[in-house]
């Protein structure tokens, strides 16, 4: 392990990207160990590691999401958000949180959130005299939630990697997402209370319902794929397939948004972050060899219980160890290196392993507003030009926010289970 | 595509013609193959759907073409996604070397990351010669076809990292020849 361990971090810290990085550290392991008989197999693996019908649904979940985008979606949620939690004070920074919570059920992906959101958002509130800074912390803490709502491609990584039901993961994420939104309006609203932001002008009863029959049509989507997929009707691939025939015809016939160059351009980028995703997938299967080679997952349970015997000390430890993995590694690379062990230790500890992929995920989220590479906070300092540490020291608060929900839904697995004990057979 | 920053129209003549023109060639050839392949992949999904819940008979075939397809998909694209930022590592500490020593650091992870990808093309032609016997339970075809998928992504990765590399090197800038960034900044990464 000490090959895989040393050529990991020498390749990490020089900048290699992070796909390349597992694919260095599985063959420094195999050349090392005098294990190199195995070097045959990586291909094999790499195949066999993409060779998923769950994982297809990410790349057209991600398609889904881009054409739902070209139809303009970003100021359709922001309008509805604005038209109802705009009259309290700070509106516009409610409507930063739960705009990103609507987002969270087109895209999936906290980064696109921050951006689109950020780029839509924070004009506005300069105008309206927010503190930059503390705007872009907030859009960027708040666009964390994305992954919570369903559809979710981390949450789609981490069934497919350990077994689990995705439509019971999708359904999981929802209540420690409306959680994170109200715990973070909460925030804002006292923010607000003291430094006397403005209120929007109150909608009346008419725009509100003008605002949801626009944005009806994006709002359906995660409702159809949740439906769709509750109780197993459909598989979540299927549901993903439908998803984007969906949006093809929200954004082609009912926002006539599309033509052949935009489709062009979105097509090829789905299939190009698709590419990188499967990579990242091929050698987390090289890896897995390597993990069982090891007997690693059963290491790192023995290392634990031999820590405490008690079962909530050993989670607070593994949430700290996720934590801290998620503040250096990207959402894949933790849940590649982490879901083994995971599952290991729910087996022994009796923890479900729905309530562990919300809290490992979650963890892996907090990561994105953390410095040193908080994703999305980063993200918010391109859209604002203002100095990521003035934006990170903005977003500290938020973070412990986001920590004391995680402690929450750690401690009670029940606010993770219910939904999907309700809702999916 | 037709939409290119005047820039890198300029930077283009630092780059010999027919190089350019080659690479221009291969960009727009795995462009096409990507988005046909998206394309299919939608199509065969539907109608994979349409026949199990609105015809009530299921396809043999679809869930076998569509992993397949999806993976040559994949493996096609990993050059083209490597040149084009989709895979980010930590930069944190490079970007805040010297300048000579963020060269030669990012010249040796290029290197290493070279040797990997022609070892896994050494093996991956091996690995799909092997199985060249046995054939796709439900297309018929030799499974050579769809393993040699890994050698040929890694060999485009190979040729993308040398590439990379080679510019560096001589100080050219490679113009990009099509629209590499998703509508939404980051659309598609897995957070």
């Amino acid at each position: 392990m000490i090959w895989l361990g040393g050529a990991f971090l020498v390749a990490l810290l020089a900048g290699v990207p992070i796909a390349f990085v597992l694919g260095l550290g599985a063959f420094a392991y195999f050349l090392g160990t005098d294990n190199a008989r195995f070097l045959v197999s990586v291909p094999q693996r790499m195949f066999a590691g993409g060779d998923s019908f769950v994982l297809l649904a990410i790349p057209l979940f991600v398609l889904a999401g881009n054409l739902m985008d070209v139809g303009g979606l970003t100021r359709r949620l922001v309008d509805l958000a604005n038209s109802i939690v705009g009259r309290f004070r700070g509106g516009l920074s409610l409507t930063a949180v739960w705009g990103s919570f609507l987002f969270g059920g087109v895209s999936g992906s906290a980064v696109a959130d921050a951006a689109a959101l950020g780029t839509a958002l924070a004009p506005d509130m300069r105008r309206q005299g927010y503190q930059e800074d503390y705007s872009a912390a907030l859009i960027g803490v708040s666009s964390i939630m994305a992954p919570l709502v369903p559809p979710s491609i981390a949450m789609i990584l981490y069934g497919a990697l350990s077994g689990t039901s995705i439509s019971r993961l999708f359904v999981a994420g929802i209540v420690p997402g409306v959680l994170l939104a109200t715990a973070l309006s909460a925030y804002a609203l006292w923010i607000a209370g003291r430094r006397g932001y403005p209120k929007l002008e109150p909608a009346g009863a008419g725009e509100i319902a003008r605002g949801l029959a626009r944005s009806a049509p994006v709002l359906l989507l995660p409702v159809i794929i949740v439906g769709g997929i509750r109780g197993g009707v459909v598989t979540p691939t299927e549901a993903a397939a439908v998803a984007v025939l969906y949006a093809l015809a929200v954004a082609g016939l009912g926002y006539r948004a599309l033509d052949l160059a935009r489709l062009r351009r979105v097509f090829l980028a789905t299939a190009l972050v698709s590419s990188a995703i499967y990579l990242l997938v091929g050698f987390a299967h090289v890896l897995a060899l390597i993990f069982a080679l090891e007997r690693l997952p059963q290491a790192v349970v023995a290392a634990l219980s031999g820590i405490s015997e008690n079962r909530w000390v050993v989670m607070v430890l593994v949430n700290l160890i996720l934590l801290g993995l998620g503040m250096f590694l990207d959402i894949v690379g933790v849940l590649i290196l982490t879901v083994p062990a995971l599952m290991a230790i729910g087996a022994e500890l009796g923890f479900d392993p729905v309530h562990l992929g919300v809290i490992v995920v979650f963890n892996c989220l907090i990561g994105f507003a953390t410095p040193p590479v908080g994703l999305c906070l980063y993200v918010m300092s391109g859209v604002t030009r203002r100095p990521i540490e003035a934006i990170s020291l903005h977003a500290l608060p938020m973070v412990g926010i986001a920590i004391l929900v995680l402690a929450l839904i750690t401690a009670f697995p029940a606010l993770v289970l219910f939904l999907p004990d309700l809702l999916v057979e | 595509m037709a939409d290119r920053a005047p820039s890198a129209e300029r930077a283009a003549r630092d780059v010999p013609a027919p190089v350019l023109g080659f690479v221009r060639a291969y960009v727009r050839a795995v462009e096409s193959a990507l988005i046909g392949g998206t394309v299919a992949i939608v199509a065969i999904s539907a109608l994979q759907v349409f026949f199990r819940y609105a015809l009530g008979q299921s396809l043999s075939w679809s869930e076998e073409a569509l992993r397949y397809l999806m993976l040559w998909i994949a493996f096609l694209g990993m050059g083209l996604a490597y040149s084009r930022g989709e895979m980010v590592g930590m930069e944190l500490l490079v970007s805040r070397l010297p300048r000579r020593a963020a060269g030669v650091v990012r010249a040796g992870a290029r290197v290493a990351v070279l040797a990997m990808m022609l070892a896994i093309v050494a093996y991956g032609i091996e690995f799909a010669w092997t199985t060249r016997t046995t054939s796709a339970v439900a297309l018929g075809v030799s499974m050579f076809w769809i393993h040699v998928s890994v050698a040929v992504g890694a060999a485009l990765v190979a040729l993308h990292v040398l590439a990379a590399g080679a510019a560096g090197a001589l100080g050219l800038r490679v113009p990009p020849a099509g629209a590499p960034r998703a509508p939404v900044p980051g659309a598609g990464r897995a957070g």
